[in-house]
C-alpha cells in the first residue's frame, strides 16, 4: 500500500488544527510529556559537565526519522555524511563518532567501518538524548570530546498513574521520501512491574532534495522490535531487562556519503544492517544506606552489515559483537554547607569481537580480532562552601587489541586521565564553572589492522590503492579546558524565566587519529595507500552562547555555536569542522486546546576554512537559513480521546543547501504528518 | 572501378594533406600493438585538447575528479610547441611543457616529473581522414604503459 501527499494537501491538515482547534478545546494531557529522571540512577556524577538534553516532548515534536533530525535541535552537535541516514555520522564540536562515546540504554555502540558509522536505532522509542560536549564525563566511555547517550522509554512512560494496560498505534508520513511509519506499542503495569512491547516499521522511497532532484539509492526499509521489562523488587531496587532487534534493508552506495552514478555497479549494491541487543540494568538506592547508590548495566549487542555489490555480486559481511558491563556507585560521605560530600566510583568493561568475510573468505578491510577496554573512575564532589564546589577525579583506562591474523602483533596501552572541575555560585541565579579534563580514546581494531584493496585505479592517472595496517597507531589523548557561566532568573514576574549561558573551550589533542590516503604514482608504478595515522598535535577551540526565555505559555530560545580545529603539525585546518551556527526556537503552548505551535530556525554561516591545496573532498560550504515549523495536538476527552496529531514542515522555503562535511545536498521541503491513537484497555 | 579510383583519390588527398588548422579533442590513445590506453575511470575524467595553427601546437590536458568522487583533484597541464612539414604526412617539431597547475601541489610535482604528452624535437607521422587526425612518433619520450609491451602511443583526435 502506498499513498502520497502534496504540500497543499498537508496544509489542509495543518490549517484546521491551527484555526479550528477551539472546536476541540480541552486540557492537555500533561502526564504524557512529563519526563521523570531515573531516581535510581547516578544522575549527578557529571555535575560540572556540559550536557544538553533533548527531552521526550522535543523528540515528539521533531518527528525524527534519523539522528540528524534530533541533533538539529542543538548547535554544536550535528551529523555529517549527507541525507542518507545510512551514511550519517554523529559529530560533536567537530569530532566524529569514532572519537566519541555512544550509548543506547547504557549499551556501548562501537560499530563503524571505513564508510559506515550509522547508529542503528529507532528514534520512535527514545525518551531522551543527552549530548556530552566535553571529556569531563568520567563515568562514561573514552573519548576526546564527549558523546551521546540515548535512553529509551519504559512502559511507565506511556501509562498515566492508575492506568494498567494500553496500546498506542501510530502512523506517520514524510513527503520528501514518502516514508511511511507504522508502529504498535503495547504496555502494561502490574504490581511493581511493567512491560513494554513495540514494533515499528518504516518504509521510505528515494528522497527529493532541495533542488527537486531525486537522490537515487536512498530508499530504505526498517523493522524494529523492542521489549523492556521493569520491576521494583522493593522500594529501592529496580531491575530492567530489555531486548531489541533492528533491521534495515537499503540500496545505498558502498559509500553512502557519496553519490556515484547508478551505472557504476561496483560502487553500488544492496545492503542489510542489523542490531540485536540484550540488556540488563540493575539499580539500588536504599534510603538508609548512604554508601550504596548503585547503577549497573550488563549487555550483549551484535551489529552486522551485509553488502552485495551490484556489478559482480561480491558479498561482504561485517560483524561486531560487543559485550560489556558497568558499575557506578555514589557514597554520601557527609553533609557540608547543606550539600553532600560524595564519592562516585565506577568501572566499565567492554569487549568487541570483529569478524569480516568476503565471499566466504577473509575480508581484509574489516579485520577479525578482539578488542577489550577496561576503565575505572573515581570522583569526589566536595562542597567547599555554600557557593563553591570542586570535583577532582581520576580515570584509569587500558585497552588490548588482538588480531586474528598471527602476523599482526597485539597492541596494549594504559592511560591515567585527570580532571578538576569547579563551580562557583555567588548568587542563586548565577553560576560559573571551570573544568580541566583529560580525554582518552583507544584505536579501533579496524584502524590498526585494516588491510587489502581499498579501490582500483584507472590504470592511467590513478593507481590502485591499498589499505595498510599501522601497528604503530597510538591512542588519542586530549587536554580540555572549559569555562562557562549561567544566569537564570525571573525577570518581570514569577511566571517568567530568563536563562543565559556562555561556554568557551580549548581542547588540545595528541595523536589524533586520521584517515590518510596517499595517491600512488602510476608513472612510477607505485600503488596508493590508505591507513590510519596519528596527527601529533591538533587544537580545537570554540564557544557557545544561549539564551532562553519562558513566559507563561511562550518559549523563546537563541543559541550560537562556533568551533575551530587546526592540525598544528601540518598547519592545516581540521577537515569537516562544522560551520558557525545560530538556532532560533519558538514554542507557544495553547494548553487549553492541547496544542503546541513551534518554529525552529537554523542559520548556518559560510564555512570556507578548507584545505584547498590538498585532495580533501570537502568543498567550501555557502551559508543557509532553514525554517521549520510544527504543530502538535493531543485529545484527552470526547470522541477523539486518545488521538494525537503531529504535523511538521521542515525547510518550508525549500532551500537547496548542503551541510559542511557532506558531499550531497540535503532534503528540500519536507512535510511530516503523524497520527497516534492511545487505547487504554483498562 | 571508377568509383574505387575516385575514393582512392579522395582518401589520398586527405591523408597526405597538411593538418587542418583548428581545435582538436583527443578521442583515445592506442598503443601501436593495438591495445587501447584507458583514459578515464570511475573517479577521474580527462579532457585533452590540441590547438593547431600553421606552425604552432598547443596541448591542454585537464584531469578532473568526478563531482561525487571521494577526493578532489583538478589539474591543468599545457604543452606548447612548434612544427614544420617536412614531407607528406610527416612533420618535425616538439611539444614542451609550458605549465602545470593542480589544486594539490604534490600532483604538480608528479606531473612536472612525468608530464603528459610532451615530445622532444623529432619527426612525427600524421594522418588526416575527414575530421579525424592521428599523430605518432615511435621515438616518443612519452610512452605511457605502451612501454611495457615495447610499443608506442598513437593519438587519435577529432576536429571540433
Amino acid at each position: 500500500m502506498s499513498f502520497s501527499i502534496s504540500f497543499k494537501e498537508s496544509l489542509f491538515l495543518i490549517l484546521p488544527l491551527l484555526f479550528c482547534s477551539s472546536a476541540f478545546a480541552q486540557e492537555v494531557n500533561q502526564l504524557e510529556s512529563i519526563y521523570i529522571v531515573d531516581e535510581f540512577g547516578v544522575t549527578s556524577v557529571e555535575g560540572d559537565s556540559v550536557v544538553e538534553e533533548i527531552d521526550e516532548e522535543s523528540l515528539t515534536q521533531v518527528q525524527a526519522s534519523s539522528i540528524d533530525d534530533i541533533l538539529r535541535l542543538t548547535p554544536g552537535a550535528t551529523t555529517t555524511g549527507g541525507p542518507r541516514s545510512s551514511g550519517e555520522e554523529i559529530q560533536i564540536r567537530g569530532l566524529g563518532s569514532k572519537k566519541l562515546f555512544m550509548y543506547i540504554d547504557g549499551v556501548k555502540q562501537n560499530f563503524s567501518t571505513d564508510h559506515s558509522s550509522m547508529l542503528a536505532l529507532d528514534p520512535d522509542n527514545l525518551k531522551s538524548v543527552e549530548i556530552y560536549k566535553s571529556t569531563s564525563a568520567f563515568s562514561k566511555g573514552g573519548s576526546i570530546g564527549g558523546g551521546v547517550v540515548f535512553t529509551t522509554k519504559d512502559a511507565s512512560d506511556y501509562l498515566a498513574p492508575g492506568e494498567k494496560f494500553g496500546s498506542t498505534l501510530k502512523s506517520a508520513y514524510t513527503n520528501s521520501n514518502r516514508e511511511q511509519l507504522f508502529s504498535l506499542k503495547t504496555y502494561t503495569r502490574f504490581d511493581d512491574s511493567d512491560l513494554l512491547f513495540t514494533v515499528t516499521k518504516r518504509n521510505a522511497q528515494d528522497a527529493i532534495l532541495g533542488d527537486r532532484t531525486t537522490l537515487e539509492n536512498s530508499s530504505y526499509d526498517d523493522m524494529n522490535f523492542f521489549t523492556k521489562f521493569t520491576t521494583k523488587t522493593n522500594s529501592h531496587d529496580q531491575l530492567k531487562v530489555s531486548f531489541e532487534q533492528f533491521r534495515r534493508n537499503d540500496t545505498v552506495p558502498m559509500n553512502p556519503t557519496l553519490n556515484p552514478p547508478v551505472s557504476i555497479g561496483d560502487l553500488n549494491g544492496v545492503n542489510e544492517i542489523t542490531r540485536r541487543t540484550y540488556n540488563l540494568e540493575y539499580a539500588t538506592n536504599p534510603k538508609n544506606n548512604r554508601y550504596l547508590n548503585l547503577h549497573s548495566t550488563f549487555y550483549s549487542t551484535t551489529q552486522t552489515l551485509d553488502k552485495v555489490r551490484a556489478s559482480d555480486k561480491q558479498h561482504d559481511f561485517r560483524k561486531i559483537e560487543t559485550s560489556g558491563g558497568s558499575l557506578k556507585n555514589r557514597v554520601s560521605i557527609n553533609r557540608m554547607h547543606g550539600k553532600d560530600l560524595s564519592l562516585d566510583t565506577g568501572l566499565e568493561l567492554v569487549q568487541d569481537t570483529l569478524s569480516g568475510e568476503r565471499d566466504g573468505g577473509e575480508l581484509a578491510s574489516y579485520p577479525g580480532g578482539k578488542s577489550s577496554e577496561q576503565s575505572a573512575f573515581t570522583q569526589v564532589n566536595i562542597p567547599v562552601s555554600k557557593s563553591i564546589d570542586i570535583f577532582p577525579a581520576l580515570r584509569y583506562q587500558n585497552y588490548d587489541l588482538v588480531s586474528n591474523n598471527p602476523s599482526h602483533a597485539p597492541k596494549q596501552a594504559t592511560e591515567l586521565s585527570k580532571k578538576l572541575g569547579t563551580s562557583y555560585k555567588p548568587f542563586k541565579f548565577l553560576a560559573f564553572t571551570g573544568t580541566y579534563s583529560e580525554g582518552f580514546n583507544a584505536p579501533k581494531i579496524q584502524d590498526v589492522y585494516v588491510d587489502g584493496l581499498h579501490h582500483k585505479g584507472d590504470g592511467f592517472f590513478i593507481s590502485d590503492n591499498f589499505f595498510t595496517p599501522n601497528p604503530e597507531l597510538e591512542h588519542e589523548t586530549s587536554k580540555m579546558l572549559e569555562v562557562g557561566a549561567k544566569f537564570e532568573k525571573n525577570i518581570f514576574s514569577k511566571y517568567d524565566l530568563l536563562t543565559l549561558k556562555a561556554n568557551y573551550y580549548w581542547n588540545e589533542a595528541k595523536n589524533y587519529i586520521y584517515f590518510e590516503k596517499i595517491e600512488g604514482d602510476p608513472f612510477e608504478g607505485t600503488n596508493g595507500t590508505t591507513k590510519f595515522v596519528n596527527i601529533p598535535e591538533v587544537s580545537l577551540k570554540g564557544r557557545e552562547f544561549g539564551m532562553d526565555y519562558l513566559y507563561d505559555r511562550v518559549e523563546f530560545g537563541l543559541s550560537y555555536s562556533r568551533n575551530r580545529g587546526t592540525n598544528k603539525t601540518l598547519g592545516l585546518y581540521l577537515a569537516d569542522m562544522p560551520a558557525d551556527q545560530y538556532n532560533y526556537n519558538f514554542k507557544y503552548h495553547l494548553d487549553e486546546y492541547g496544542l503546541v505551535l513551534g518554529y525552529l530556525g537554523i542559520n548556518t554561516l559560510k564555512q570556507d576554512r578548507i584545505n584547498r591545496d590538498t585532495t580533501e573532498r570537502t568543498d567550501e560550504t555557502p551559508g543557509y537559513f532553514i525554517h521549520n515549523i510544527f504543530v502538535t495536538k493531543s485529545f484527552i476527552r470526547g470522541a477523539l480521546k486518545g488521538f494525537s496529531v503531529m504535523t511538521r514542515v521542515d525547510n518550508f522555503t525549500n532551500r537547496n543547501y548542503r551541510k559542511h562535511g557532506s558531499n550531497i545536498n540535503e532534503i528540500g521541503l519536507d512535510v511530516k504528518v503523524g497520527l497516534s491513537y492511545k487505547i487504554n484497555h483498562f | 572501378m571508377k568509383k574505387l579510383a575516385l575514393l582512392f583519390l579522395i582518401l589520398s588527398t586527405s591523408v597526405f594533406a597538411d593538418i587542418p588548422v583548428g581545435h582538436y579533442e583527443l578521442d583515445k590513445i592506442m598503443c601501436s600493438n593495438g591495445e587501447a590506453l584507458k583514459l578515464g575511470g570511475k573517479f577521474m575524467s580527462y579532457t585533452i585538447a590540441l590547438d593547431v595553427t600553421e606552425i604552432d601546437m598547443k596541448m591542454t590536458a585537464v584531469a578532473k575528479s568526478a563531482s561525487w568522487s571521494p577526493f578532489k583533484l583538478f589539474c591543468t597541464q599545457i604543452n606548447v610547441g612548434k612544427f614544420s612539414y617536412i614531407e607528406d604526412n610527416k612533420y618535425e617539431g616538439y611539444l614542451a611543457l609550458n605549465s602545470v597547475k593542480c589544486n594539490a601541489k604534490i600532483w604538480e610535482g608528479r606531473l612536472r616529473k612525468h608530464a603528459f604528452g610532451i615530445e622532444e624535437q623529432g619527426v612525427f607521422t600524421y594522418t588526416v581522414v575527414g575530421n579525424k587526425l592521428t599523430i605518432q612518433n615511435p621515438e616518443t619520450v612519452t610512452k605511457y604503459s605502451c612501454k611495457k609491451t615495447g610499443s608506442f602511443p598513437i593519438y587519435h583526435y577529432t576536429l571540433k
